[in-house]
């Protein structure tokens, strides 16, 4: 850094300081001098008071919404478009063939070295619905509901390992460190349940995505829109219930203690993490009576359980989705899901494009393709955005890890090209949008940036993605960055 | 010097100061001669030796107690007498010459002689007693505070000791104020009504960024204030401020556009010139070219930056929602936003609260609302002389209550209803068959209730547009097992055949 550069930051920590000690705390100041002190200070709680409320109050979205919410399933690691989305019929009939050296020159892959051999599409496809949409027969739940279904085949991103392309897939941007697009939606839109967080995160595959915690973060955005980490193993929320011997009116003591030593910090400085501090101690006091029963899957009919194929009290990808269809009826405004284990490179048994990628998918078109169902049957579908894929796509290549081909079927991270899909939320219903060249290996009709993807999802809810900004560090920042655009054929 | 004799010399010399100040009175002239012009500037320099001495000399009178002032203490009442005095004499000439008028000009020359005279007089005086003597060198630095006071905020801003600095949040203002307009040339001028709307939300906050602080009414320089219409058209002492219709003959565009190497560019140096966008902004008013301003006030209330965000992009439904969650006597908040039709109720924190009791005192405002969600709630059958009350409503949630026939066939003769959640009601067919007659109904919910597939059947027979949404039932299909590594090499083999 040089030295104006720190300079120039020191002087703007110093202005924000001063920024914070408000007029506020002058009169205050002033008034104790004069003995009017009791009529300022009442008149600084009211307002905190408000302030606290209206940071999460909903709000009105600046652009006429038609999604209030978004369950965004992502399946980390990247599946295979090629084995789910992306028909290549062409690329069947290579199958077992050198890749052409004109197509490996200037490219980065994460293993594969040399020349390796182009592997087919392991499962067919056929049409459904209405629009033909054509899937692959790994998911037939999902495709029974096609014409629902707004199927992207032309999406590229920037990065090719998942951590980075994670980030850029839900902040933006490759580093860590910027806000989740939940954190920006609650940022523009507030929460429609005062009585739950607004945008909830559920894991399941047994880790984290690779992208870690920031994926969910609020960056730069106060911390009271960052996502809440949630479970169906256990306490719902970790850290929710009171600690033994304590009950739920001492606990309100201590927290009416607690939040008038808030208030006076927060008019003494005037900082607005101050204010998250005071709403993330009353939310938590209110979860402790709203999550259990939103988390309570056996409230759930064996049916519908039947049906996403879900088991209460275990950890499971379709326990989760279920889950989010509790919370998106409860009016949660964004329920970020990450299931591990996608990344199916053949190297090992557990990555075999063939059987354990089947039964990946098995679980994932069950859970998915009920969920679709169900938020239709509720009327939901309309309002709801559901979208579903990875942070990047699966080369055509057959993986030769190390120059030697791979035991098991497997494919190497491709950020050329990948699908996914949304359902509802005024997407364009049995739409099959982009494509393709022969083999899937890049882009050659409607190329979409993840950016343009994000442009799309928040104008649906009613967000200018140009225009939903946070002044950090002497800039507006965005979700999009510098980049996206919203792309109208997607929507109706 | 007899006291008697100081008197009358302390008096003599506020005579000349109030004489001076008639003679020559701040009107927002800049004239020569040079001389007097950049003597007048001195004032800014001079004033400060007296300001300070006038507090030095109480301080030390009560630091160093003595009947009698000291020799020090003597000269150096002489000094910060003389030295006000000159001071003011200066400051006189500074206003009259160097172009200064306004409210604010003349109460700092007023109290400027004042301060001058109460500095004369504890000068005269300083053989008086002790007491006296200190109170009268108290009066005099209290009355030199006043006057710096408002001469120190014609130089810097307004509150410029009370409050921290702030040029990075007048910019943001300014950037915010004017993303929400775009220039639409338009064949037609601009009404009077209309620029005076655009002068509201895009001129002024430029002109109080960067112009007013010496263009007011508190301090007008070169007579010119900018803080109205009225007063741009009029101008100052180089005539008038704009020509409407014709930006480029306008004076304030023109000084606004000068390079900097221009003397008369304005603002002055250091002061910050105005961007090419808020020049643009300023010109498109002149010219009438109507700024959109039908579209602007939505859009400016979004750009706002937490914390400077007031969230109060829907105060006006927040305070409805407020009042509502009163009447309604329950203790969550009730979540209102609004859109096109009228506001979006969702009872989702509330829903253990909110029954038949509740509806029907929401039912007093159903004319501003658009969309209710009152799934989960307790509501039944009994709220369906509430539900017909809703008039407006075109979006209806009511899935898993308690609700029935009766309030199906009160929702269908809502004019305006387009979809209508029903399902895990206990409607029946016999209440869907009401909703046959439903005008403007798109699309329904049944899935979980009563309704049969003769009862969806017979509705949809009756109108074929409307979507009736059952429940869904997802054919089980069973997946193949994936294929070998064989398999996989004749599957290649056989679509490399061509077909027959």
């Amino acid at each position: 850094m040089r030295h104006s550069d720190s300079e120039r930051l020191a002087q703007e920590a110093v202005r924000e300081h001063l920024r914070l000690v408000t007029r506020r705390q002058f009169l205050r100041n002033a008034g104790l001098c004069i003995g009017a002190a009791a009529f300022v200070g009442l008149r600084g709680t009211q307002a905190s008071a408000a302030e606290v409320r209206n940071v999460l109050a909903a709000r009105t979205a600046p652009l006429r919404a038609r999604a209030k919410r978004v369950i965004y399933i992502h399946l980390a690691g990247a599946p295979s478009q090629l084995e789910l989305f992306d028909p290549k019929p062409e690329l069947t009939k290579l199958h077992g063939e050198l890749c052409p050296e004109s197509f490996l020159v200037g490219k980065t892959f994460a293993f594969i070295k040399g020349r390796p051999k182009l592997l087919g599409p392991l499962y067919p496809f056929s049409k459904h619905g209405e629009s033909g949409m054509e899937l692959s027969d790994r998911l037939p739940n999902i495709a029974q509901q096609a014409d629902d279904l707004c199927l992207i085949r032309s999406l590229w991103t920037e990065q090719f390992n998942h951590a980075p392309a994670q980030l850029l897939a839900h902040t933006g941007f490759q580093i860590s460190g910027r806000p989740s697009m939940g954190s920006w939606v609650m940022y523009g839109l507030g929460s429609e349940n005062e009585n739950l967080p607004g945008f909830i995160v559920l894991l399941s595959g047994g880790t984290k995505p690779d992208g870690g915690k920031a994926l969910w973060s609020s960056g730069f955005l106060p911390s009271v829109y960052q996502g809440v980490q949630c479970q169906t193993v256990g306490n719902p929320i970790p850290y929710l219930a009171n600690p033994a011997g304590v009950d739920g009116d001492l606990r309100r003591q201590a927290l009416n203690a607690l939040g008038e030593i808030n208030q006076s910090e927060h008019q003494q400085f005037g900082d607005p993490e101050t204010l998250t501090r005071i709403s993330q101690y009353e939310l938590a006091f209110r979860m402790q009576m709203s999550a259990p029963e939103a988390t309570d899957l056996t409230k759930e009919s064996p049916a519908t359980l039947a049906r996403y194929g879900a088991e209460p009290g275990k950890e499971s990808f379709a326990n989760n989705v279920l889950l989010a269809r509790r919370m998106a009826e409860r009016g949660v405004r964004f329920v970020q899901l990450y299931d591990w284990g996608w990344d199916m490179h053949g190297e090992a048994a557990h990555t075999d494009l063939a059987k354990a990628f089947t039964e990946k998918t098995h679980y994932m078109d069950k859970a998915v393709g009920a969920l679709i169902a169900d938020l239709r049957e509720r009327g939901m579908l309309e309002d709801t955005l559901v979208v579903v894929g990875g942070e990047f796509g699966r080369t055509p290549m057959w993986e030769n890890r190390g120059g030697t081909q791979n035991a098991y079927f497997g494919r190497d991270h491709h950020p050329a090209a990948f699908s996914m899909l949304v359902a509802g939320g005024g997407f364009r219903g049995g739409l099959s949008y982009g494509s393709t060249d022969e083999i899937g290996y890049e882009v050659v009709d409607g190329k979409m940036h993840v950016h343009d993807l994000q442009a799309t999802l928040l104008h649906q809810l009613g967000l200018e993605h140009e225009r939903l900004n946070y002044r950090y560090q002497g800039r507006d920042f965005r979700l999009t960055d510098t980049g996206g655009k919203v792309v109208r054929e997607l929507i109706t | 010097m007899s006291t008697r004799n100081r008197l009358l010399f302390a008096l003599g010399a506020t005579l000349v100061l109030v004489a001076l100040a008639q003679a020559l009175p701040a009107d927002g002239d800049s004239r020569g001669p040079a001389l007097l012009s950049i003597l007048g500037k001195w004032h800014l320099v001079t004033l400060h030796l007296p300001a300070a001495l006038l507090f030095v000399v109480p301080a030390i009178e009560w630091l160093h107690a003595e009947e009698k002032p000291s020799r020090p203490v003597h000269l150096l009442t002489d000094i910060a007498a003389a030295g006000t005095w000159l001071a003011t004499v200066l400051g006189i000439l500074h206003g009259h010459f160097n172009g200064f008028s306004g409210t604010d000009v003349d109460r700092h020359s007023q109290l400027g002689i004042i301060a001058a005279a109460l500095a004369s007089l504890s000068w005269a005086m300083i053989h008086f007693g002790r007491k006296l003597r200190i109170t009268l060198q108290c009066l005099a630095a209290i009355g030199v505070v006043l006057a710096a006071h408002i001469g120190g905020e014609m130089v810097h801003d307004e509150g410029f000791l009370t409050e921290p600095s702030k040029p990075s949040v007048k910019e943001v203002t300014n950037f915010e104020n004017m993303k929400g307009f775009s220039l639409i040339p338009s064949a037609v001028a601009a009404t009077p009504d209309e620029r005076r709307q655009v002068y509201e939300q895009a001129v002024r906050p430029i002109l109080e960024a960067h112009c007013t602080a010496c263009h007011d009414a508190k301090k007008s320089k070169g007579k010119l204030r900018l803080d109205s219409i009225e007063a741009i058209e009029k101008g100052g002492s180089e005539g008038v401020g704009l020509v409407w219709g014709k930006s480029s003959d306008s004076r304030i565009v023109q000084r606004a556009t000068l390079p900097r190497s221009d003397e008369e560019s304005m603002p002055p140096e250091p002061k910050k010139m105005l961007t090419a966008e808020q020049v643009a902004v300023i010109k498109g008013w002149i010219d009438g070219k109507a700024v959109s301003a039908a579209v602007a006030p939505k859009v400016t209330t979004t750009v706002k930056t937490y914390p400077n965000q007031s969230f109060s992009t829907n105060d006006k439904v927040s305070e409805q929602a407020d009042s509502l969650v009163k009447k309604l006597g329950v203790t969550a908040n009730l979540r209102a936003v609004e859109n096109d039709a009228g506001m979006i109720i969702t009872t989702h924190a509330i829903v253990a609260q909110f029954g038949d009791k509740q509806l029907s005192t929401l039912a007093e405002s159903a004319g501003d609302i658009a969309e209710m969600d009152l799934s989960r709630t307790r509501i039944t059958d009994a709220g369906s002389t509430a539900i017909a009350r809703f008039k407006k409503l075109e979006v209806l949630a009511v899935g898993e209550t308690k609700v029935g026939d009766g309030f199906v066939k009160a929702a269908a003769d809502l004019p305006h209803l387009r979809r209508l959640i029903l399902r895990g009601t206990q409607v029946t067919d016999m209440g869907l068959m009401a909703l046959s007659k439903s005008p403007e109904l798109q699309a329904v919910y049944v899935a979980q209730t009563s309704c049969t597939a003769g009862g969806i059947a017979a509705l949809q027979k009756a109108r074929p547009d409307l979507k009736i949404i059952g429940a869904i039932q997802l054919v089980d299909i069973p997946v193949p097992p994936p294929p070998t590594k064989d398999e996989a090499m004749k599957k290649a083999a056989a679509a490399k055949e061509p077909k027959k």
